[in-house]
C-alpha cells in the first residue's frame, strides 16, 4: 500500500535520512525502531508531507505522493505529547478532520461518538482537553487521527510520555484497535519491547540508514550486526574463531554435570525480572560471561552445567 | 538577611513610587477635581474644542492600533518562523525604532516628508493625521513583533502540522488553530499599542502641528503655554482614568503565556521562503526608510553633503541655553544616574514581587507598572505642581530630572526581571539548599547570577528610555545644566529655518546611535527568546 524508495533528507548539510527503502503492506503495522536522532521521526514527517525530500520517492498505490500537501494525503498521524488543540474540547478535537472533509454536522456527531466509543472514552465529548490524564489524551489523539478514516496512520512515539503500566496496556490495545479498523500503520519508537509487541514488520534504523528489516522474530533471532544486536538488547555477544556471534538468552538449558556436551559455569549474579530470572554466569575455564533466562534459581556462587543450543547462536558481521 | 535589610527591600521602592509617582499624580487629580469634583471632567465634554480633542485622541489611537496590528502581524509570523539567531537579529533591529526618542521619530518623519516634497502641496503629509499614524506604526511595530512574535515562536507547531494532516489547508489552519491560540498575545500587544498611541506626545506635537491636539498635548498646552493649571489638571485626571482601565486590561491579558514550548524543527519550502523574504522586505522598508532619510537629512547642507550640521552642535544658538553638545552630555549623565536609580529600585521591587508575600507582591507588580502606562506629561506636570514646597522643593533641582526618568525606567526593569526570577526552576534552588546553602546564599549563588541578565536588559531599556524622555522633561527646569538632548532637538525642530533643522537632524542621528548601542547590549545579553518586552 505504501512504498518508500531511496528516501534521503538532509538538514544544514547533514544527512538525517540516508537512502531508506521499505514497504508497508495492507493492514500491516510496521515499526521503525532506532535510537533517538536516527532519523526515524524525520522520515515519518516526510511521509506525512511535513518535510520535503532531497531525493527518493514515496509511492501510494503506485503513485508518487511527494508533490502533495499534508492535507491532500489522507494520512493520519499521532504525535508524542498528543498535540491536542487546547482551545477545543474533546469532541471538537475529534471532529476537526471531519469538518475539514466537509462532512455534515449530524454525521460528524455520530462519527465522533463512535470514535470515542472505539477508544473507550464514551461520554467524554464535552471535556476540556487540559483536564485529561496522559492516557485519556492519548486515546483522544488516536480517535482524532482515526476519525477521518485515513488508510495509513503514522505514530511518532505516541506512548513515549506515558508511565510504564499505561504504556504496557496501550501497547496491547493499540494493535488491536488498528487491526479492527483495518488500517495500515507506521509506528516509530526507540523501545524494543514496544516494537516487538506491536510489529508485523520491523525496520531497524541507525544514523539515518536502514540497518535491518524483517519479521520481529527473525530480526530478534538473527540480528544483522553488532549495532542492531546491542540495540535490540542482546548482551551475549561473543567472539569465536575470529567470528562474532550472538547467543540468545533462551539458548541455555541446565543439565546434570555428567552430561558430555555441557560446559561448566559459575553463577555470579541473578536478577529477578517479574516472572522470569536472569542469571549471569561465568565460564569456568575461559572466564567468558553470558546472561541467560534459566528455569529454577541457582544461587550465586553455585556451579552449573549448561548446554547451549547451536540454533541459539547466530553469527553477526 | 537582617530584619532591617528586609524592611529596606520593601520600603525603598515603595517610598520612591509613593513620593515621586503616587503623590504627584494624586495631586493632579485632586487639583483637577478641586473646584467642581467629577463635574470638572464632565465639563470637559461641554466644550466643543475639548470634545473634539478627546474624540481625536481616541480614534487616532484606535486607528493607529488597527494599522499597526495589520501591518506588523505578518512580521511577527516571520520572527516566529525564524531560527533563533536570525530571530534575535530581527528583534534587535525592530527594537531600535521602539526605543528611539519620540522627538527623533517625529524629526525623522518631518525629514522624510521634506525630502520627498510631502510637506506641502496636494500630497502633503506633514501636519496631517496620516503623519501621526505613520509615525505610530513606525515605533509600535516592535511591540507587536516582539510580543506576538515571541509568543508565536513558543507555540507548539505540531498542532498546525496535526491540523494540516487532518485536512486543513494553510489558511484554514491559521484561522482555526493559530489565530485562536495567539489571541492573548494579540490582545496584549493591541492594548499596549493603543496605550502608547493614546498618550503619544512628541510625535503629535511635531507632526500634528498646532491644529492636531490630543489630550496629552492639550495638558501641555494648558499648563505650559497658557498657564491654566485647572483645565490641565482636569484633562490629566480624565486621561488617567482611561489609562488605568487600559493598564488593568493589558496586565490581565499579559498573564497568559503559552503552555508548551517544545517544537519540532520547522520545515522550509519555497512558498514559506518567499513569504519570509517578502515580509523582510516590507519590514525593512517601513522601518528603514525614515532612518535612512534622517541620516541623509543630517548630512544635507543645501547644495551638497557635509558634516557641517554635526560640527554646528558644538556652538550655541539663540534658541538654546547651551550648545546642543552640552545638552547631549547632560542627557548621557542623566541617563546613567536614572538607570542606576531604576536598577536599584526596580531590582529590589522585583524581589518583592517574586519572593514577597503574595498580596504585597501583587500591589508592587501593579503599582510599578502604572508609571509605564501613565502619560509622561501627567508625571512631569504632577511633579511640577507637587514637589514645590520644602522639605521637598525639587522643582528646580538638578535631581528631579534623573528621578523622573528613573520613574519611567523602573517598570522596564521590573517587567524584565520578574519573568527571569520567576523562570528560575524551584528545583535548582532546592538543589542548592540541599547542598548546604542558606536561603541568603541561595539568593546570591542562584538568583543573582541568573537574574543579573534580566537586570542588564532592564537597565538597557531604562537607559534608552531616559535618553529619549521628552514628555515629563518638557515640564522640568531648562537651564544650561539641565536641558536634555530631546528638548533641545524639539526646540531646534520647531524653529523655522533649514540650518537649525539640519542641526536637529544631526542631533537626532547621534541620539539614535546611542540608543542603538543600548539595544545591541539588551539583545546580546538577553540571549534566548523570552516573551514580553
Amino acid at each position: 500500500m505504501l512504498s518508500i524508495q531511496g528516501v534521503t533528507i538532509g538538514f544544514d548539510g547533514q544527512v538525517a535520512v540516508d537512502n531508506v527503502s521499505f514497504d508497508v503492506g495492507d493492514g500491516d503495522i510496521v515499526v521503525l525502531l532506532g535510537p533517538s536522532g536516527c532519523g526515524k521521526s524525520t522520515l515519518l514527517r516526510a511521509i506525512a508531507g511535513l518535510q520535503p525530500l532531497d531525493s527518493g520517492r514515496i509511492l501510494r498505490g503506485g503513485v508518487d505522493i511527494c508533490g502533495r500537501a499534508p492535507h491532500e494525503r489522507g494520512i493520519g498521524m499521532m504525535f508524542q505529547d498528543h498535540a491536542l488543540f487546547p482551545h477545543r474540547d474533546v469532541g471538537r478535537n475529534v471532529e476537526f478532520g471531519l469538518r475539514m472533509k466537509g462532512m455534515g454536522a449530524e454525521q460528524r456527531h455520530d462519527r465522533v461518538l463512535a470514535m470515542l466509543q472505539l477508544v473507550g472514552l464514551a461520554g467524554f465529548e464535552r471535556r476540556t482537553v487540559g483536564n485529561l490524564s496522559g492516557g485519556e489524551a492519548q486515546r483522544v489523539a488516536l480517535a482524532r487521527a482515526l476519525a477521518p478514516e485515513p488508510d495509513l496512520l503514522l505514530l511518532d512515539e505516541p506512548l513515549g510520555s506515558l508511565d510504564r503500566e499505561l504504556r504496557d496496556r496501550l501497547v496491547a490495545e493499540l494493535p488491536d484497535v488498528l487491526h479492527r479498523v483495518g488500517i495500515s500503520a507506521i509506528h516509530v519508537t526507540h523501545d524494543h519491547d514496544e516494537a516487538f509487541a506491536m510489529a508485523d514488520e520491523i525496520v531497524v534504523m541507525g544514523e539515518g540508514r536502514v540497518l535491518q528489516k524483517g519479521q520481529p522474530m527473525d530480526v530478534w533471532r538473527r540480528p544483522a550486526s553488532e549495532t542492531v544486536a546491542r540495540f535490540l538488547g542482546h548482551r551475549n555477544i561473543i567472539e569465536a574463531g575470529g567470528h562474532r556471534a550472538v547467543v540468545l538468552p533462551d539458548a541455555a538449558t541446565v543439565v546434570d554435570p555428567g552430561d558430555g556436551r555441557s560446559i561448566d559455569y559459575v553463577v555470579i549474579a541473578t536478577r529477578f525480572r517479574g516472572g522470569s530470572r536472569e542469571v549471569e554466569v561465568e565460564r569456568v575455564d575461559t572466564g567468558q560471561r553470558l546472561v541467560f533466562l534459566l528455569a529454577g534459581a541457582p544461587p550465586i556462587g553455585d556451579r552449573v552445567a549448561l548446554v547451549i543450543d547451536p540454533d541459539g547462536i547466530s553469527p553477526i558481521e | 538577611m537582617t530584619r532591617a535589610a528586609k524592611a529596606l527591600v520593601v520600603v525603598l521602592p515603595a517610598a520612591f513610587i509613593a513620593i515621586f509617582f503616587a503623590w504627584p499624580v494624586a495631586n493632579v487629580i485632586s487639583t483637577g477635581l478641586a473646584d467642581r469634583g467629577w463635574n470638572a471632567l464632565v465639563d470637559l465634554f461641554g466644550s466643543r474644542r475639548e470634545r473634539g480633542v478627546i474624540w481625536f485622541t481616541i480614534w487616532q489611537a484606535a486607528v493607529s492600533t488597527l494599522v499597526t496590528m495589520v501591518v506588523a502581524l505578518p512580521a511577527a509570523s516571520l520572527v516566529a518562523a525564524m531560527r533563533e539567531r536570525h530571530r534575535r537579529l530581527v528583534r534587535a533591529l525592530v527594537t531600535v525604532p521602539f526605543v528611539l526618542p519620540t522627538v527623533v521619530v517625529g524629526g525623522a518623519f518631518a525629514g522624510l516628508f521634506q525630502r520627498f516634497g510631502l510637506d506641502s502641496g496636494r500630497l502633503r503629509l506633514d501636519q496631517t493625521v496620516w503623519a501621526i499614524l505613520l509615525a505610530h506604526l513606525f515605533f509600535n511595530y516592535a511591540v507587536v513583533v516582539r510580543t506576538v512574535g515571541s509568543y508565536w515562536a513558543g507555540l507548539d507547531s505540531r498542532l498546525e502540522e496535526q491540523a494540516r494532516i487532518l485536512g486543513a489547508n494553510r489558511w484554514r489552519t491559521f484561522v482555526e488553530i493559530t489565530l485562536p491560540r495567539l489571541r492573548p498575545a494579540i490582545a496584549a500587544a493591541a492594548a499596549i499599542v493603543f496605550l502608547f498611541s493614546f498618550t503619544s506626545f512628541g510625535v503629535i506635537l511635531i507632526l500634528g502641528g498646532p491644529r492636531r491636539a490630543t489630550i496629552e498635548t492639550d495638558i501641555y498646552r494648558f499648563a505650559v503655554t497658557r498657564g491654566d493649571l485647572q483645565t490641565a489638571a482636569s484633562l490629566a485626571a480624565l486621561q488617567l482614568v482611561a489609562v488605568l482601565a487600559l493598564v488593568g486590561l493589558s496586565t490581565a491579558l499579559e498573564r497568559r503565556r503559552p503552555i508548551t514550548t517544545r517544537h519540532a524543527r520547522r520545515a522550509s519550502n519555497p512558498i514559506k521562503r518567499a513569504w519570509l523574504w517578502g515580509n523582510l522586505a516590507v519590514t525593512t522598508l517601513i522601518l528603514g526608510t525614515p532612518i535612512a532619510v534622517l541620516i541623509e537629512r543630517s548630512l544635507s547642507v543645501g547644495d551638497g553633503y557635509s558634516l557641517r550640521n554635526y560640527g554646528a552642535l558644538a556652538h550655541r544658538v539663540r534658541q538654546l541655553p547651551a550648545p546642543a553638545m552640552v545638552a547631549l552630555q547632560n542627557s548621557l549623565v542623566f541617563a546613567v544616574v536614572a538607570t542606576a536609580i531604576a536598577v536599584l529600585i526596580g531590582g529590589l521591587a522585583s524581589l518583592v514581587v517574586v519572593h514577597g508575600r503574595r498580596a504585597v507582591g501583587r500591589v508592587f507588580d501593579l503599582g510599578l507598572t502604572l508609571p509605564l502606562g501613565t502619560s509622561a506629561v501627567t508625571i512631569g506636570f504632577g511633579i511640577l505642581i507637587t514637589l514645590d514646597n520644602p522639605p521637598l522643593d525639587l522643582r528646580t533641582s538638578w535631581w528631579i530630572i534623573p528621578i523622573a526618568h528613573a520613574l519611567v525606567g523602573v517598570p522596564f526593569v521590573v517587567r524584565t526581571m520578574v519573568p527571569v526570577l520567576r523562570g528560575i526552576d524551584e528545583s535548582i534552588r532546592e538543589a542548592a539548599a540541599v547542598l548546604g546553602a542558606t536561603p541568603a546564599r541561595v539568593r546570591r549563588e542562584v538568583d543573582l547570577p541568573i537574574g543579573s541578565r534580566g537586570l542588564v536588559v532592564g537597565a538597557g531599556f531604562a537607559f534608552a528610555v531616559s535618553i529619549g524622555e521628552f514628555g515629563a522633561t518638557s515640564f522640568l527646569p531648562r537651564r544650561p545644566d539641565t536641558i536634555t538632548a530631546p528638548v533641545a532637538m524639539f526646540r531646534l525642530l520647531s524653529t523655522p529655518g533649514d540650518r537649525l533643522r539640519g542641526q536637529a537632524m544631526a542631533l537626532a542621528v547621534v541620539l539614535m546611535a546611542v540608543v542603538a548601542v543600548a539595544v545591541a547590549v539588551i539583545e546580546s545579553v538577553r540571549g534566548t527568546s523570552e516573551g514580553g518586552m
